[in-house]
């Protein structure tokens, strides 16, 4: 109970931090957010009444208090951009990236894991470096340009996958969002074309974002591996003739687990913060380019609001790691 | 070692990979655009000032008048089928005709249109400011009956600004009932219609995800006749390389933001073709005159000649821009089209008089701006001038040239009407020069007045002969741009690129001049 008393307000005061640099922050960027409401040819009247209705005509404290007592009520404000609350903007495009983050953490752990122990149990043979090779390529090269590149190859010279975008242009407007997951909605409309559609639109970024999550969590499996595979209890196990398999993906793998949770989780983390150039190649509108966008027009309470969302992201997944790690090892239960 | 299940999913994860659908080409009756629409933050005609929205604006609702096609000088009848103007020049009186209707089916009548007029002066947002530049007032609109209205304006104005003013998207007509119904807390329906639509045009909206598309469905029972499509996408697309690869493809019609690069490459297919347009747009170098360099006539005329203007527009811009050196973008009334400086850096240098300058240039770090930055930094450095490029973010740089905080910026300034005294206005008009002045128009924010220039522009405002008015523009211009603290660089030009199939696209210098109702396709 005291322990949950006390991640409970390490969460709250993390958060609280979170906002205050945030809020300040933008507040000192040489940018007038009034320009992105009224724009730069407004009568001076309507740019006067713009800066008294986004508050900058109060002390900067008092603007600070006031977001705060709003946000305790979820109310995050509107977006200068959109005109929308914010809350509803980030439920909008929260959806687009957890789509794509999940499918490509799927993607990423799916083969991150398995090439990662192939890797570290071939340790110095052609399959280990193959495997570094390809998670070299795939942490090292842009993901704008691989992006590019794959929408190239894959979409306009081969055919094989559609273009940007989340579902093919002229269908948009068929698909009734629901939830805002692309491939639940098209299910949910019961029609076979948005199905083909939106998971065909899913393949190509998703392989892209996954590639990197692969790279990283290969790379980070192989390490891990590689400690365990040369411990006792492995020889151990060997000298008591059990098969090869059941070793390395009974045993070491069950160790490496423990620290392979939070690898996961961090860069599930990174990749629902809005992976902003896999968005913008793919026209993929999600949390990241709404961020971006949110912050390059100082769109102060879109970036408050998705701020406090990111963070309450990570720190959630933070707690479930560590929830995790303590169910996985029992000598920290 | 590696379980045959790894191997299985490897395999099919590709088979998934090959057997996905692409889209193929877009519908016949579907006319999709990419574009970069993240601009678009409201759809109420009464506080758009944007592009997106304008183009919105002008497929969904109808104004009193417009322009044809090709002719962006002289206004034409719309909703207004004529319009007459008593001899003191400010009572006009406009006869409507009787087959526009709304999305209700009510027809559109006088009424309408002086509550749309009203409602924009009410709500007092940013486009307020085109209304009250002919000094409409809500008592100056009068209802004589169903078809015909007057409107009464403060001065006599040239009859170009009035109708030009009329033409804007402000001034377009909204369903008075359906916004009565909709008001709260005497909004004139504003909060709803900033993401509907109440208007009796060739379109109306049928879907809007801000930074995802707008969707446009046509309206069958326009008075000019359906439109071709039945329905147009407007995708947003922020990166120019996937437009391209979407158009090659076929799964959009048209695009818009290529680089020179890009156009280039996009033409080598068969199936594509280029549509340069020029647009009321100029890009132009503000001297801030409070540097007590750039305070000096003589060194602002050294920058006139230290630029290679045809060089930049040749190497850099490439068929993004043509040169242009007067204020008022070419094809406006009264614009001036000649070029008369040249890059000459041994008369620039002899104008320093051997002082060597040492300068800031303010640009936004995107190209093709800040590739013009560094071709300008390498000719002013050929004159004796040395730049320090300050890249930063096109708002940024704003929010430093709206405070005087700058040596000189690299900008760009879009026409507000395709009447060219706003634009003349924004210029020249420097009322209040101090640091607290209300109005900070671009006179302002190179800290120059020129009162005689002004009193120029206060009988071009009224002068109603078209003749008189185009020498009195003409010669503003010729003196702005030799007295003033600008260097008027180019005159923009956007690279549309359709497909073959596309017909009777022709968007015009303005983004509300870009219309979809006569767009068709053309299949075999």
């Amino acid at each position: 109970m005291r322990r949950a008393a006390s991640l409970l307000g390490m969460f709250g005061l993390t958060l609280l931090g979170l906002i205050a640099a945030t809020f300040f922050i933008g507040r000192v960027v040489p940018i007038d957010p009034v320009l992105a409401l009224v724009g730069d040819k407004a009568t001076p009247e309507a740019y006067a009444a713009a800066r008294a209705s986004l508050g900058l005509d109060r002390p900067l404290i008092l603007q600070f208090l006031s977001y705060l007592g709003d946000a305790l009520t979820l109310d995050l404000g509107r977006s200068v951009l959109t005109a929308n609350p914010v809350s509803e903007d980030i439920a909008r495009v929260f959806p687009a990236t957890l789509e794509l983050a999940t499918t490509a953490m799927i993607l990423g752990i799916g083969f991150g894991v398995p090439a990662g122990v192939w890797a570290a149990y071939r340790r110095d043979l052609w399959q280990d470096t193959a495997v570094r090779l390809v998670c070299l390529a795939g942490y090292s090269a842009p993901v704008f340009w691989l992006g590019l590149v794959g929408l190239l190859i894959f979409y306009v010279d081969l055919g094989w996958t559609p273009g940007p975008g989340r579902i093919a242009i002229a269908l948009e407007d068929d698909l009734v969002h629901r939830t805002g997951i692309g491939p639940i909605d098209a299910v949910l409309s019961g029609r076979g074309d948005l199905m083909r559609s939106a998971l065909g639109h899913l393949v190509l970024p998703s392989a892209v974002l996954g590639w990197y999550a692969m790279a990283y969590i290969a790379r980070m499996t192989r390490s891990l591996m590689i400690a365990e595979l040369s411990k006792d209890y492995v020889l151990a196990a060997r000298a008591k003739g059990l098969s090869e398999r059941r070793v390395v993906w009974r045993h070491a793998l069950a160790n490496a687990a423990v620290p392979l949770v939070t690898v996961i989780a961090i860069t599930y983390g990174h990749l629902l913060e809005g992976a902003v150039l896999t968005e913008t190649v793919f026209a993929w509108p999600g949390l990241g380019f709404y961020l971006t966008n949110a912050l390059l027009n100082a769109d102060t309470n879109a970036v408050l609001g998705t701020t406090l969302v990111v963070g309450t992201i990570f720190l959630a997944l933070n707690l479930l790691s560590d929830a995790l790690y303590r169910k996985l090892d029992p000598r920290l239960r | 070692m590696l379980p045959s299940r790894f191997l299985a999913i490897a395999v099919s994860a590709f088979g998934l990979l090959m057997s996905a659908p692409t889209d193929g080409a877009t519908p016949r009756d579907v006319l999709v655009v990419a574009s970069q629409i993240d601009d678009l933050s409201t759809l109420d005609p009464a506080e758009i000032f944007e592009y997106s929205g304008a183009e919105f604006a002008a497929n969904v609702y109808d104004r009193l008048v417009g322009y044809d096609p090709g002719d962006w000088t002289r206004p034409a009848p719309r909703l207004a089928r004529s319009w007459s103007v008593d001899p003191s020049g400010r009572l006009w009186r406009f006869d409507l005709r009787r087959d526009a209707a709304f999305r209700s089916g009510r027809a559109v009548d006088a009424d309408d249109v002086a509550y749309a007029l009203r409602r924009a002066l009410h709500l007092g947002k940013a486009p307020v400011g085109l209304l009250r530049q002919i000094g409409l007032s809500p008592d100056g609109l009068r209802v004589i009956d169903r078809e015909t209205l007057e409107i009464e304006t403060d001065r006599a104005y040239a009859p170009g600004i009035v109708l030009g003013v009329l033409a804007s998207v402000v001034a377009s007509i909204v369903d008075r009932r359906e916004l009565e119904a909709r008001a709260k807390d005497d909004d004139r329906g504003h909060a709803w219609l900033r993401r509907a639509d109440a208007g009796s045009g060739s379109f109306r909206l049928l879907a809007w995800r801000p930074n995802e598309r707008l969707s446009l469905e046509r309206n069958d029972a326009h008075w000019d006749g359906a439109p071709a499509m039945r329905r147009v996408v407007l995708r947003h697309m922020p990166e120019p390389a996937s437009q391209r690869l979407l158009i090659e493809r076929g799964d959009v019609d048209i695009v818009r933001n290529l680089g020179p690069d890009q156009v280039k490459g996009a033409l080598r297919n068969p199936d594509l073709r280029a549509l340069p347009t020029r647009k009321a747009s100029i890009w132009f170098l503000a001297l801030n005159t409070r540097h007590p360099d750039l305070g000096r006539a003589e060194t602002r005329d050294a920058f006139r000649h230290a630029i290679d203007y045809h060089g930049i527009a040749r190497s850099v811009l490439d068929g993004r821009a043509v040169v242009h050196q007067s204020m008022l973008p070419g094809g406006l009334f009264g614009a001036l089209e000649d070029a008369p400086f040249a890059h000459d850096p041994d008369r620039a240098a002899r104008l320093l008089g051997g002082r060597r300058l040492s300068l800031g240039l303010d640009v936004r770090a995107q190209a093709p701006v800040l590739d013009v930055a560094q071709a300008l930094q390498a000719n002013f450095a050929r004159a004796g001038i040395a730049v320090e490029l300050r890249p930063a973010d096109a708002k940024q740089v704003l929010t430093r040239f709206r405070e005087r905080r700058y040596d000189m910026v690299l900008a760009r300034w879009a026409s507000d009407t395709l009447d060219p005294q706003s634009d003349a206005e924004a210029f020249t008009r420097n009322a209040d020069n101090s640091d607290g002045a209300a109005l900070r128009n671009l006179a302002w924010r190179t800290a120059w007045s020129a009162p005689e220039i002004e009193r120029l522009i206060d009988r071009a405002a009224l002068e109603r002969d078209d003749t008189e008015r185009a020498r009195l523009l003409a010669e503003i211009q010729r003196r702005h741009r030799v007295e003033g603290p600008f260097v008027i660089l180019f005159q923009e030009i956007e690279p549309y690129i359709v497909r073959h199939d596309i017909r009777g696209f022709a968007p015009g210098p303005m983004p509300d001049t870009v219309l979809y109702a006569r767009v068709g396709k053309e299949r075999s």
